[in-house]
């Protein structure tokens, strides 16, 4: 064991302490119980909830995208019952659907489809999704410590993030919004439809900014000031390290964000003209904004991924990270690069000068993101590699992120982003980093703390179909797109001319693998709670600090002061709390390596 | 070594560019741009199948066994750790370098270039020629008819761009190139098409609402005879009327929104609405069988879009202030008033013709229901 | 309804009820000490207050994009200011700051009643700010029709982007207005506490410090702001 009853242990080291999750009194008292937590455990689950709905939203969103997509909308003539013709619009499915009258009024619909799409899933899934409710549960407990530095902060973040929400949700009740998730002016300040849709939508996204501030102060102040005696910064896991970067980008952009979207509701609301060019404003000067943060947020979602990807990897396969300090800093530096490439989102709008610049800026943090797949690849040699679901997951995210990651490439390069930029190139390549990098890890940690959040085990075998299905389903989704972008379909299309057809048949064949893929897992997660397997402690023989206490965790996750003994992934030298020595082989014949900590 | 293999590559433009691309680029500069793309794409293949033979074969040769502990191994190697970093860098460095100097080629246009006023509106592209001429032909593409800019083979083309609204951007797959068009600065860059005879799709990359899969236009390349036959042709204005107000009515972009064959658009169709009521947003009815009603009901529809909104249909449209003439709102009126079989529709208008004489001097009968216009 | 004790709930006080607040206070149980705790929320807050700098960021990087654009406007706008009331403002808040700071100070030395003059002087301050911005500037340039963009309506404006200048003046001095009275609650709440509940003493301050470190924001922010809008002419 590596904890020791820590000399001055407070008051509250109860030993019967029971679960976190364990109800006290009646349904009703329980629920005002979770409302009004400032348990930062129960906090991550609210928020772990709050996304997955918010992800349901917008996957029903992207389904529908992508069913409309299927056919592309064509004028066809056709006999009527009184013997004439008339031409009638066929391939608008949602427009069917609606009910919308004409062309126009059909393709409005599909751009609000994608817009709800696009603005649910950034601002309400990706960015607080992972360093939310993982990081939420895990950060104070893999630090050793009883909660976050603000608890009080934290169920406010949560608030905020529900508030956020419910004006978006009110835009899209009051009927949506069609500017796509970028709102870039002069449209969605004075051409967009629906005036008050707009303004909630934008004042949704300004709401969501302060959950991410709030919440990003509140790690970083927990990992500076809470981290339990004996942990030293490179004692952190890498999951921390992540989770600290990702916080200190949040921190540093969002409030551009925030005077960009209240600059923004003023211009629709007051006409101020900022961003009007009618009015001697600039438009140009609201990409720049939005992209000071939008870009840098890029790293705010996959960052955490990244996080996710090293614990997965170093605990399934029973190796320290491969060069731990090199990823860490590489973190740091993918956090530092990132506020100054914001300019690439607009090679086909700037100078020579400036467009020069940003893509060479834009190579260089293609570098600290390469040095960290290398670093991953490297760790599983010689291991003891499980094949489980977090682990397919790990080589999922390995294969899907650097695709992601190396169609970067012709993206930054200004050439050929001329031709690629806003075609279904780029849409494919986000999708690849956004989805296949951070949504990718998402699930992954989900299955590989879900036994430590609820105690439960799940059944493997459901839970590696389920993968394998979303590991098919999103390549043949997204892959045919790069195809799309580059023989010239741009993005956010109702409809297309006929030679894009087959393709974006097989994209949308695609996407109801992904679906059924995440179906299975919802059905294997369902089941566990209800009649999955009690789970040990320590399933998986993972070494940080998590792993030590009860599955699930107590209620003040440890029942003493835990005292850092060793890192976070000495593999090599240390039998993982709860495992038997006996049971534990360590590879004894050759000598241990400077674990570089 | 690695890198010439590469480039050997890059050059075929075999089944693997073919993936990707509908033939190879209608422009030296796109071809170019093609290399580059290839390039950097078996360089990805390479890293990609080496990274992920690796994974692959390293979790399936040390997968778990009972009792058979991970082995040590170095966990940190700077050395190594140097190399992946420096090497994939001078790689990258010079992709940037290529993909600059390949942009700027696509910038820069050459002295001699014909240049094309590009004017980009929701939802639709014209092109001002240098003799004044704006492209009337039509074409269908997709759902909708859309614009063709017809250009000389083997002359460079600059268009300079310009937004009556929001941003769009110009997009010519075929070239491999795209701008961004703005309201509030004028953007460009140049082209040259090789083959007469070629068609090239033309898209609106930028969103910009409702109809942005329908604002396309398509380049149709020609030889040089026939180019100057062409823009010569459109430099002079001519026909009934009708005639005009058609030309006038692509040339704004009119028939985007408003079909002509009674389909429901973004706007009111043009089929067999004149003479006949149109009930208004506001609950007031514009009187069928009025010649000066309708009459002015058009020209106010065209100057000042929201003021007599027909019910059903949101207020998209721009204003035409300053843009469309007295005389072109006369012909668009009369060219309305040939799609309708009202009685004051077609029949009337062809009556009115008639007497008249010969169809140029169809205007005098326009005339007069202008002046009627300025007495209300 | 009956409270569930949690760990973040504080121990029974130590000494008897009738101590003040300031030396019953016990920090959160998850901190190992009220020092720990201390200094989190000082971090907290600074990280806090770097956002709102880079909140201002944005409206600094507008007013200077446009300044170059358009100097003209910005020049006649600015010129159109009433160099008068915003010294005084710029005076009055110059005060405030070293009132707060004053109050701090008394907090640790335990003067508890000079310690409320400071902050009663700092809030009237505060509420003169407000009401010279509101009765002596905004008033009037808004009836005259100096207002911000579609809403400009005054006739004898000499350059037509002026209406961008009053946008970016409305904006920045509104959100900075909108700051100062947030400011304000904040030591009106700490000036309640320490009435009712004699909460700041010696040992125990943070949440005046912060509030303290938020006003001199407010401040810092408005000596860009002043020189930037009222002296460019």
């Amino acid at each position: 064991m590596s904890t020791i009853p820590a000399a001055h242990d407070t008051a509250h080291g109860h030993h019967d302490e029971g679960s976190y999750l364990t109800p006290r009194g009646p349904f009703l008292s329980t629920v005002v119980a979770w409302a009004t937590t400032i348990d930062h455990k129960k906090i991550g689950v609210m928020y772990l909830v709050a996304v997955l709905t918010m992800f349901f939203l917008g996957g029903v969103a992207a389904m529908a995208v992508r069913a409309e997509l299927w056919t592309p909308n064509r004028y066809v003539e056709q006999v009527q019952p009184d013997g004439t013709t008339q031409s009638v619009l066929q391939g608008d499915l949602l427009g069917k659907l609606f009910k919308a009258d004409g062309l126009g009024a059909a393709n409005n619909i599909y751009n609000r489809v994608f817009t709800l799409h696009g603005a649910i899933m950034v601002f309400m899934v990706i960015v607080p999704g992972v360093p939310a409710s993982l990081g939420n549960f895990f950060l104070p407990i893999m630090l050793g410590a009883k909660d976050v530095a603000f608890p009080r902060l934290n169920l406010l973040s949560w608030y905020i993030y529900v508030t956020g929400s419910i004006f978006a949700v009110l835009s899209i009740i009051l009927g949506g919004v069609d500017t796509g998730w970028t709102f870039y002016t002069p449209y969605s300040s004075t051409h967009a439809a629906g005036h008050w849709n707009v303004v909630f939508m934008i004042l949704g996204a300004f709401i969501l900014g302060f959950s991410s501030i709030l919440t990003g102060l509140n790690f970083i102040v927990t990992t500076h000031k809470l981290r339990c005696p004996g942990m030293g910064w490179f004692d952190m896991p890498l999951f921390i390290w992540a989770i600290y970067s990702t916080s200190i980008i949040a921190v540093l952009a969002t409030p551009v964000i925030g005077i960009t979207l209240l600059l923004l509701i003023f211009e629709r609301l007051f006409h101020v003209g900022i961003f009007d060019p009618a009015m001697g404003g600039d438009p140009v000067l609201f990409q720049h904004f939005f992209w000071f943060y939008s870009h840098p947020v890029v790293y705010v979602m996959i960052l955490p991924g990244m996080g996710i990807i090293s614990e997965l990897i170093a605990v399934h396969c029973r190796k320290p990270i491969f060069g731990y300090r090199a990823v860490a800093f590489a973190s740091l530096g993918i956090a530092a690069v990132s506020f100054i490439v914001w300019g690439h989102h607009m090679f086909a709008s700037m100078g020579e000068l400036a467009s020069a610049v940003f893509s060479f800026l834009t190579f260089l943090v293609a570098i600290p993101t390469a040095v960290k797949v290398f670093n991953w690849i490297a760790t599983l040699y010689k291991g003891s590699i499980a094949i489980n679901t977090p682990m397919l997951y790990a080589m999922s995210f390995l294969f899907l992120f650097s695709i992601g990651g190396l169609t970067g490439l012709p993206l930054g390069a200004l050439a050929t982003d001329l031709h690629l930029h806003d075609s279904y190139f780029v849409v494919a390549h986000f999708h690849y980093v956004m989805m296949g990098g951070t949504i990718i890890a998402f699930v992954g940690g989900l299955h590989h703390w879900w036994p430590k959040m609820f105690g439960r085990m799940y059944n493997e075998k459901w839970a590696m179909l389920g993968c394998a299905l979303v590991f098919i389903g999103f390549n043949v989704t997204f892959f045919t797109q790069f195809f799309l972008g580059t023989q010239g379909m741009p993005r956010r299309y109702a409809s297309y001319v006929d030679e894009f057809q087959f393709l974006h048949q097989v994209s949308t064949v695609g996407s109801w693998f992904l679906l059924l893929g995440f179906l299975v897992h919802l059905g294997t997660f369902i089941h566990s709670l209800v009649a999955g397997p009690k789970a040990p402690p320590n399933p998986w023989g993972g070494l940080t600090l998590e792993w030590e206490t009860e599955s699930p965790p107590i209620e003040h996750n440890f029942h003493h002061e835990p005292i850092l003994k060793h890192g976070p992934y000495d593999y090599d030298t240390t039998v993982p709390p709860h495992y038997d020595p006996a049971d534990y082989p360590l590879d004894t014949t050759t000598p241990p390596h400077d674990s570089g900590h | 070594m690695t890198a010439s293999l590469l480039t050997t590559l890059a050059q075929d433009s075999g089944p693997v560019h073919g993936l990707f691309f509908r033939g190879d680029s209608a422009w030296d500069k796109g071809v170019a741009t093609d290399g580059l793309f290839m390039w950097v794409f078996w360089f990805s293949t390479f890293w990609f199948v080496l990274l992920m033979g690796l994974m692959v074969w390293w979790v399936y040769k040390y997968r778990r066994r009972p009792g058979v502990p991970a082995k040590r191994s170095a966990s940190h190697n700077a050395p190594l750790e140097i190399v992946w970093t420096v090497v994939p860098s001078l790689f990258l460095g010079y992709i940037f370098f290529r993909g600059f100097h390949s942009y700027i080629d696509k910038l820069v246009a050459p002295a001699d270039s014909i240049e094309l006023v590009v004017k980009a509106m929701k939802w639709n592209w014209t092109a001002t020629y240098p003799n004044g001429g704006v492209s009337p032909d039509v074409m269908r593409l997709g759902a909708s008819d859309v614009p063709v800019f017809v250009m000389p083979a083997g002359r460079a083309v600059r268009f300079k761009m310009y937004s009556d609204d929001v941003i769009h951007s110009f997009w010519i797959p075929d070239f491999r190139m795209k701008f961004d068009v703005f309201p509030n600065r004028y953007t460009s860059f140049w082209i040259q098409p090789m083959q007469a005879g070629e068609t090239h799709w033309v898209f609106c990359a930028e969103y910009c609402g409702d109809q942005h899969s329908e604002m396309a236009a398509v380049i149709q390349v020609v030889t040089e005879a026939e180019y100057i036959e062409w823009v010569t042709r459109i430099g002079q204005v001519g026909g009934t009327p009708q005639e005009r107000g058609l030309v006038v009515a692509r040339k704004n972009g009119c028939l985007t929104c408003h079909s002509l064959d009674g389909t429901r658009n973004v706007g009111p169709t043009w089929r067999n609405a004149y003479g006949n009521p149109v009930p208004l947003a506001d609950g007031s009815t514009i009187p069928g069988d009025d010649r000066t009603a309708w009459d002015n009901y058009i020209r106010e529809s065209i100057l000042d879009p929201g003021a007599k909104l027909h019910a059903g249909f949101p207020n998209q449209m721009n204003s035409f202030q300053g843009q469309v003439s007295e005389d072109e709102i006369l012909w668009i009126t009369a060219y309305i008033r040939s799609l309708s079989d009202h009685p004051l529709g077609l029949a009337a208008l062809e009556a009115e013709q008639a007497a008249a004489g010969e169809g140029e001097n169809g205007e005098n009968g326009e005339g007069e229901n202008g002046s009627n216009g300025g007495e209300n | 309804m009956t409270s569930i004790p949690t760990h973040h709930d504080h121990q029974p006080s130590p000494g008897d009820a009738s101590a003040p607040g300031w030396k019953r206070y016990v920090a959160a149980s998850h901190f190992r000490s009220a020092a720990d705790e201390f200094d989190a929320c000082k971090l907290g807050f600074w990280l806090f207050l770097a956002t709102e700098v880079l909140l201002f960021a944005g409206l600094f990087c507008a007013y200077a994009i446009f300044r170059m654009m358009y100097p003209e406007a910005f020049a006649a706008g600015s010129h159109s200011l009433d160099v008068k009331w915003g010294g005084l403002n710029t005076v009055v808040l110059l005060i405030s700051s070293y009132t707060v700071a004053s109050s701090i100070r008394c907090a640790q030395l335990d003067k508890r009643f000079w310690l409320h003059v400071n902050l009663i002087i700092t809030l009237v301050c505060a509420a003169a700010f407000v009401v010279i911005k509101f009765t002596f500037e905004y008033g009037p340039k808004w009836a005259e029709g100096k207002r911000p963009g579609v809403l400009f309506d005054y006739p004898y404006w000499s350059h037509p982007q002026e209406p961008i200048w009053w946008s970016v003046y409305y904006c920045a001095t509104g959100i900075h207005a909108l700051h100062v009275v947030i400011g304000a609650c904040l030591l009106a709440w700490c000036l309640y506490r320490s009435v009712r509940h004699k909460a700041y003493g010696p040992t125990h301050y943070t949440m005046l410090e912060n509030s303290g470190l938020y006003w001199h924001l407010v401040d810092l922010i408005w000596i860009f702001l002043f020189p930037l809008l009222y002296l460019i002419h």
